[in-house]
């Protein structure tokens, strides 16, 4: 991401806790988590740390995309960082 | 078999709550226990508030002996009236559990509904009944858990009570068969491939899955036996009797605490010997 509003930056923060609070339930050290790494190649998160990320995004932010997608169009593969912080943007934008 | 025996499912939504002061410790285990009112589900409730954890349960109308269980732990019951096949009912059920306890550490999906009858001539609607409670409900009431299991700290006063367990009430049919229950006995086979399934999927996060397939109990549910058909059941039976909910009951016991701490994917089956 090149240029981010606040509500993005905001956003963004609670993708880094929720991938920090990962990290501690599950007793793995912390690693950097810039917009561009990669899930599962850079910062070692599987598809049950997606889904426990997802949980903790919802109660942080109020919506789940995947939950809240009924009928709608797939969502573009989940790779990076920035991929999750993009989707609640869009996902928290199309709700106000 | 188990499973409380009625017809298709239709009132949705009516929230009653039977217990009286609101508490939110959250140092506390709570169990969900589905379907609580009558029955496995209401002795399952009743065990469990004995051996100190809190209950949340839902079924579609209330009982004067979950009112009566309610009025002797004070504070310590939750219940809501609703039917299991109502999604948006279930998730919001574990919301108001959260609210009201603080955490959901167990959850027991025992909410079913059984209607008998060859399969050649079954109805739709039966077949959808049983589809939808038994299997979709129970899906999305485990799923709602697990949610809440990956979200909430692990700490339990137990700390070997781990990070969560869930426990499906299958069905002995599900294994054996039985005429007249093919469509029951699919939910319940179902419910037993999906709990093998999930324990694998959320074993990392040490929350534990497993089933309990009773047997047939001496309760109403095997009342409409008759004399030759449960005199032929006993005398298949090793133990020599009809399963009692007792039975059920302190193996649901057992797989929700720390003595099942390294047991998951599992079916325990709980009919006297007489499924081996």
């Amino acid at each position: 991401m090149t240029s981010i509003d606040g509500a993005t930056r905001d956003i963004a923060a609670e993708v880094r806790e929720a991938i920090l609070a990962v990290y501690r339930d599950t007793a793995r050290p912390p690693r950097d988590t810039p917009g561009s790494a990669l899930l599962g190649g850079d910062l070692g998160l599987d598809s049950l740390d997606l889904a426990q990320i997802i949980v903790l995004l919802e109660r942080s932010l109020g919506v789940d995309p995947f939950r809240d997608a009924r009928g709608s169009a797939p969502h573009p593969p989940i790779r990076t960082v920035d991929h999750i912080v993009a989707l609640y943007a869009a996902t928290l934008a199309a709700r106000s | 078999m188990n499973g409380p025996r009625s017809g298709p499912v239709s009132n949705r939504g009516r929230a009653t709550v039977e217990s009286d002061t609101p508490s939110a410790a959250v140092c506390e285990v709570t169990t969900i226990v589905s379907g609580g009112s009558r029955g496995l589900g209401l002795a399952v409730a009743q065990r469990l508030l004995e051996r100190g954890d809190r209950v949340a349960t839902f079924s579609r109308s209330g009982s004067a002996a979950l009112v009566a269980l309610a009025a002797k732990h004070p504070g310590r019951v939750h219940h809501e009236q609703l039917d299991a096949a109502d999604s948006d009912a279930v998730r919001r059920f574990v919301g108001n559990t959260v609210d009201r306890f603080g955490r959901v550490d167990h959850c027991v999906a025992n909410a079913a509904v059984a209607a008998e009858g060859i399969l050649a001539t079954m109805a739709d609607a039966d077949i959808d009944a049983m589809l939808t409670v038994n299997l979709r409900g129970a899906i999305v009431l485990v799923r709602e858990c697990v949610r809440q299991f990956l979200a909430q700290p692990r700490s339990l006063p137990d700390a070997d009570a781990g990070a969560g367990s869930v426990v499906m009430v299958s069905s002995v049919v599900a294994a054996r068969g039985s005429p007249g229950l093919a469509v029951y006995a699919a939910t319940k086979a179902g419910l037993e491939g999906f709990a093998r399934c999930l324990a694998r999927e959320v074993g990392p996060r040490g929350i534990r899955v497993n089933a309990v397939a009773p047997g047939f109990l001496a309760t109403d549910l095997s009342a409409t036996l008759s004399p030759s058909d449960r005199e032929r059941i006993v005398r298949r039976t090793p133990l020599g009797r009809l399963g009692d909910t007792a039975d059920i009951v302190g193996a649901i016991d057992f797989l929700t605490g720390p003595g099942a701490a390294f047991v998951t994917g599992q079916t325990l089956t709980i009919d006297g010997g007489g499924a081996t």
